[in-house]
């Protein structure tokens, strides 16, 4: 039986939602998403970043954690590793993750994930959804990891699209059996 | 054709007063919280009632000159953000930031924005409470430092603002090794 590690970011936002009669609309994107996820197609040009870590492993810890999903629109030189002007390295420049864009910009969802004790062969996804509707959905496999603790970060970017309104953004791992999920907010205005 | 506004110069470094909440647990002292705000590049007009978006919540390695706003090489426009590398496992002894970014569109005003990290039985292991003014249409960034010890095991990292009557939170998972 799978294991289930569930790291699910609530929140609550100041979005007006549309109301369901069956359903709430943060259960019905949420469930989107989760099929979105779960049916991620591969998506080339993923970048990943695997910054490995001083600590030790723990073998009585979760063999990972999903730090966070977050979005922002697409710029000329980030997301980058020790980039950042000034900062100790090692470093991340990200866009910065406002969760917020103008419709029809060219989107960046960025995935954060920490390594405990995880290898071999991982599958990360990011999807996003609003209601019954997937906006975006893509997956990346990772492999060759070495059960080293280590950060890996993953950047997703989206062509523009026309929808306006609330959404949500979802990030998932899954490693050995074990899946994390985070989510979060995003408002295309 | 949408219009880009850039309001990009307008960064905003505010030293906070910080309004420490008593943790529960004696073991952890915080050393100093932080407050960064930049305004955003609106695509378009918003002329709704204030929005207000939570971002994301993590824990980084407390590193000279980060977390930063507008600070990576290389960047145009420099929208940017920079982050020690993110990393939800804490391990003992090792002085970490505790990060919380939130987007606030047409809102401006005090926000109350609390950090804090939770046992998975319910117990605080800290909680720290910073009131921040926020301007209309930006992305801002609230950390705090702190130097944990005495507890390992599972926990939930929490961020949270509160502007007027509105409230918005996102939480992480976090494990104390």
């Amino acid at each position: 039986m799978k294991k289930c590690l569930v790291a699910l970011c609530v929140f609550a936002s100041t979005f007006t939602a549309p109301a369901l009669a069956t359903e709430s609309w943060d259960d019905l994107t949420m469930t989107t998403a989760l099929h979105g996820l779960a049916a991620a197609p591969a998506a080339p040009g993923v970048r990943v970043a695997y910054i490995r870590s001083p600590r030790k492993p723990d073998a009585g810890a979760p063999s990972f954690i999903v730090n966070f999903v977050t979005a922002g629109w697409s710029q000329t030189g980030v997301p980058c590793i020790n980039c950042v002007a000034g900062g100790a390295t090692p470093n991340l420049g990200l866009p910065a993750p406002y969760n917020a864009a103008g419709a029809g910009t060219t989107m960046q969802y960025v995935l954060s994930l920490s390594i405990n004790t995880a290898s071999g062969t991982c599958t990360a996804a990011v999807t996003v959804a609003a209601g019954n509707k997937k906006l975006y959905s893509a997956s990346d496999t990772l492999t060759g990891l070495s059960g080293g603790p280590g950060t890996i970060e993953l950047f997703f970017s989206q062509a523009p699209i026309s929808y306006t309104g609330p959404a949500i953004v979802a990030g998932k791992l899954t490693c050995n059996g074990m899946t994390g999920v985070v989510r979060a907010p995003v408002l295309f205005v | 054709m949408k219009k880009l506004l850039f309001a990009l110069s307008a960064l905003l470094i505010a030293g906070a007063t910080p309004a420490l909440a008593a943790p529960d647990s004696a073991s952890w002292h915080m050393t100093d919280a932080r407050f960064a705000s930049a305004h955003l590049p609106i695509y378009r007009a918003i002329t709704s009632a204030s929005v207000l978006i939570p971002g994301f919540v993590t824990a980084t390695p407390n590193q000279t000159g980060l977390p930063c706003i507008d600070c990576v090489n290389s960047s145009d426009p420099p929208n940017t953000l920079g982050l020690s590398i993110p990393d939800n496992y804490i391990a003992s002894g090792v002085s970490t930031n505790y990060f919380f970014n939130f987007t606030a569109l047409s809102y401006h005003g005090t926000c109350r924005v609390t950090i804090s990290a939770t046992t998975t039985a319910g117990t605080t292991l800290f909680s720290q409470q910073v009131p921040v003014s926020v301007q209309a249409d930006t992305s801002n960034d609230v950390y705090v430092t702190g130097v944990a010890n005495g507890f390992s095991g599972s926990a939930v990292l929490s961020g949270k603002a509160v502007c007027g009557k509105r409230s918005i939170a996102i939480t992480a998972a976090l494990y104390f090794l």
